[in-house]
């Protein structure tokens, strides 16, 4: 068991929720600062509440699981000791990127169809949710296991795997 | 008000057929094939398709030209998308009539609607009737172009077309841009 686990790259918990909190952080901003800007120049006219009650939901579950996470172990004196494969961190980081990546080209492609209305932006953001909720499913579970689940107290050892 | 000088010189007497047939020349130079005709007190007048202009008087280009809603843009102009994707397209249309009658007339100040507008092309009748058609153009019949000129809002639906008083653009600036002066220059 000791010989198999020294073979697969393991990766620090603690860092790897770091770099996954600047990926969703950074992009969730960015998309939220568009649909702002967005808001206040008119572009969705009289539809700015059904535009907002699109994107909130998309994007609040996964980043409040990932700020729980972060701001539970920010009074955490110790230094998690949990690992994580380095193969998962990459799934992880992967299908955040994606899922994000959505998002925003759901907003971005919309003055380049029949979104170039603000009624039709707005059924065009409906239309994405038949593949965003689907996603978004993946990355919560995926994020779930990072951000959301115990460590497992290990004390004196170097390493355990969270789970 | 139109000068008659664009029906002729005035050396042959004319009727309201020959003045139609101008006008309806001047329209098809301009694009302008579909139209309707209404019956106004001592003459008639004759109305264009709602269509989509740029902010400076000029169509859009077909199909966008006689589409309601707004064109989609292109990526590959960045300046028109990014304007397009944080502050939305507005739309500007157009319908011009003409009115030939010696009978005096002004603004009733009432509002048409954008989807009033629309109608004007398919509400009227396809040709000139010929009683009217026979009436004399004599000097005291005037032509008329009246340009009723809309608005949406970047981000609004077309329901929400708002018909614009004062117009941005004179009336002058519509028969040009429009093509339809060019048009008459030609005859």
């Amino acid at each position: 068991m000791t010989a198999e686990l020294s073979e697969v790259r393991l990766q620090p918990l603690d860092s790897v929720r770091t770099r996954l909190s600047v990926v969703w952080v950074s992009g969730a901003c960015l998309i939220l600062l568009l649909v702002a800007v967005q808001t206040l120049n008119g572009r969705y006219g009289d539809h700015v509440q059904e535009a907002w009650a699109w994107l909130l939901p998309n994007l609040m579950p996964t980043l409040g699981t990932i700020l729980a996470g972060v701001v539970s172990t920010a009074m955490d004196p110790h230094r998690s000791r949990s690992v994580v494969r380095s193969y998962f961190y990459l799934l992880a980081l992967g299908i955040s990127l994606f899922y994000l990546a959505l998002v925003l080209l759901t907003i971005l492609i919309a003055p380049t169809g029949a979104g170039v209305t603000a009624k039709g932006a707005v059924e065009e953001m409906h239309t994405a949710n038949l593949w965003l909720g689907p996603v978004q499913g993946l990355v919560a579970t995926v994020l779930g296991v990072l951000f959301a689940s115990k460590q497992k107290r290990d004390a004196g050892k170097p390493g355990g795997e969270t789970g | 008000m139109l000068p008659r000088s664009v029906f002729g010189d005035g050396s042959r007497t004319q009727v309201f057929s020959d003045i139609d047939r101008t006008l309806v020349a001047a329209l098809n130079a301009g694009g302008y094939t579909a139209r309707s005709y209404y019956s106004v007190p001592n003459g008639f007048a004759l109305a264009t398709r709602i269509e989509q202009i740029n902010e400076d008087g000029t169509p859009k280009i077909p199909p966008a030209r006689f589409a309601i809603e707004p064109e989609p843009v292109s990526i590959w102009r960045p300046a028109e998308y990014f304007k397009a994707l944080l502050r939305g397209v507005p739309g500007y249309y157009r319908v011009i009539v003409f009115i030939l009658t010696d009978a005096p007339f002004r603004a009733s100040g009432e509002r048409p609607t954008e989807a009033q507008a629309t109608e004007w092309v398919s509400s009227g009748v396809n040709v000139l009737p010929r009683a009217i058609g026979d009436l004399p153009f004599t000097r005291d019949v005037n032509c008329t172009a009246l340009v009723y000129e809309f608005t949406r809002k970047p981000g609004d639906g077309s329901d929400a077309t708002q018909f614009d008083v004062p117009g941005r653009l004179d009336a002058m600036t519509h028969l040009v841009k429009s093509g339809i002066w060019r048009g008459f220059g030609t005859q």
